[in-house]
């Protein structure tokens, strides 16, 4: 299973829900063969949306303004584009359908 | 070597100083002309600094360079003093030059340390030309010390950290904006009013429902002072938080630091001191706030005061 958070409030908890590794096959397919981002820097924290995060463990996916960063222990291990937010719209369609729309209104 | 500039900063170490050749010296003291003689401190005399944290630059002619500057004398908030006397600074920009001057200087300083991390200290430390000014232009007599520190820094302000927040993941994904408000980690994303029973019941704003429980009531039932007319000043005691709220949605919370300017923590994302605009926050009613767009209050932390979970 996976473990699927939204970035969203400041004060509230998250949003979470599970997804069965199945679910996010042709996520992680696209996240490998996307091409890799030249640059490291973390993306910028605002009030709101601030991406969507898959872990698994001691990984962690974070998708945010297209880009992937992938993390294990915390530490950023690689940093990849997520091209037309595929990954990121991919990640969204696993959410229930309330913060599914909720996180679409915010996301525009 | 002839002239000794001392930051006047630390409270238990040696405070860094930077000596100066002659030349070096000539060139700051033309930045540093008292608009006249120096004169007994009076009522139109903002006093010496006392604070925590930078108090001002200490200059000392070890060789006699120029005879119009006193052999020792103090500089802080665009005046110079010297043997109990005072002097106003002709231009109102001189701390700022002399900041500028120390920082460019700032390889040749001793007991600052790493340079780099001290440079950060000393800049997270100083006080807005502007603000310096506008708070100059409100003289108060010597003789009142209290009243004075607020205006100068946050003196009970906390100081920003934002690695100690972010660094860990256990931290910073288990600790909220009213847990970097509050200056207070308890790893279980603190909610207003949970620790007292009085957790809010609604978020449609800060005023809410008759027989609900707002943000706001659930903070004041934690012990934060509810403090609508603190006017983005500090308070004498404790440190000044701000409420927000995204009207139905969300609560967000934000602290004004020891260096006067305010910081926030995005729920389990980072420590920031900056707002949607990629700006620095002098004010949270002004910031960027994104769908935070209604300012609730300022409330007063009173540390050992207050309970939250």
């Amino acid at each position: 299973m996976y473990h699927i958070t939204a970035l969203v409030f400041s004060g509230r908890k998250n949003p979470s829900w599970e997804v069965k590794a199945e679910t996010l096959e042709t996520a992680f397919t696209i996240f490998e063969k996307a091409e890799t981002d030249s640059s490291d820097s973390p993306a910028p924290i605002v009030l709101g949306y601030n991406g969507l995060q898959v872990e698994q463990g001691n990984k962690l996916w974070h998708v945010c303004r297209g880009r992937i960063f992938y993390k294990m222990n915390d530490k950023t291990i690689l940093v990849k584009q997520d091209k037309d937010h595929q990954f990121e719209n991919l990640l969204l369609e696993t959410a229930p359908p309330d913060v599914a729309t909720f996180l679409r209104a915010v996301m525009e | 070597m002839s002239v000794k500039v001392t930051i006047d900063i630390f409270s238990g170490r040696p405070n860094p100083e930077l000596v100066l050749t002659a030349k070096e010296a000539k060139e700051l003291f033309k930045t540093l002309t008292p608009t006249g003689a120096l004169r007994k401190a009076g009522a139109k005399t903002l006093a010496e600094p006392t604070h925590l944290g930078l108090r001002g630059i200490q200059i000392d002619q070890l060789k006699s360079v120029s005879k119009e500057m006193p052999e020792s004398f103090f500089v802080a908030h665009e005046t110079m003093y010297s043997g109990g006397k005072a002097a106003a600074l002709q231009a109102d920009d001189t701390m700022e030059k002399l900041h500028k001057f120390i920082v460019s200087k700032a390889s040749s300083l001793t007991n600052a340390g790493k340079v780099r991390e001290f440079l950060k200290l000393y800049k997270e430390s100083l006080v807005p030309a502007a603000e310096t000014r506008a708070k100059t232009a409100a003289p108060i007599g010597p003789i009142i010390v209290g009243p004075i520190l607020p205006l100068l820094t946050c003196t009970c302000g906390p100081i920003y950290e934002p690695d100690w927040w972010n660094l860990n993941a256990t931290i910073k994904g288990n600790n909220n904006c009213y847990n970097y408000a509050c200056n207070q980690r308890t790893d279980s994303f603190a909610q207003p009013g949970r620790a007292t029973g009085n957790m809010y019941t609604s978020l449609s704003g800060c005023s809410v429902a008759a027989g609900q429980k707002s943000a706001k009531q659930g903070a004041v039932s934690d012990a934060l002072v509810d403090t609508p007319l603190a006017n983005n000043q500090c308070p004498a005691k404790g440190h000044l938080v701000a409420l927000v709220i995204w009207p139905g949605v969300d609560f967000h919370w934000y602290r004004k630091g020891v260096n006067t300017m305010w910081s926030h923590k995005p729920g389990s994302t980072s420590v920031t001191n900056l707002d949607n605009s990629g700006v620095v926050i002098s004010d949270p009613r002004t910031a960027n706030r994104g769908g935070y767009t209604q300012f609730c209050t300022f409330m007063n932390v009173l540390p050992g005061h207050i309970n939250i979970k």
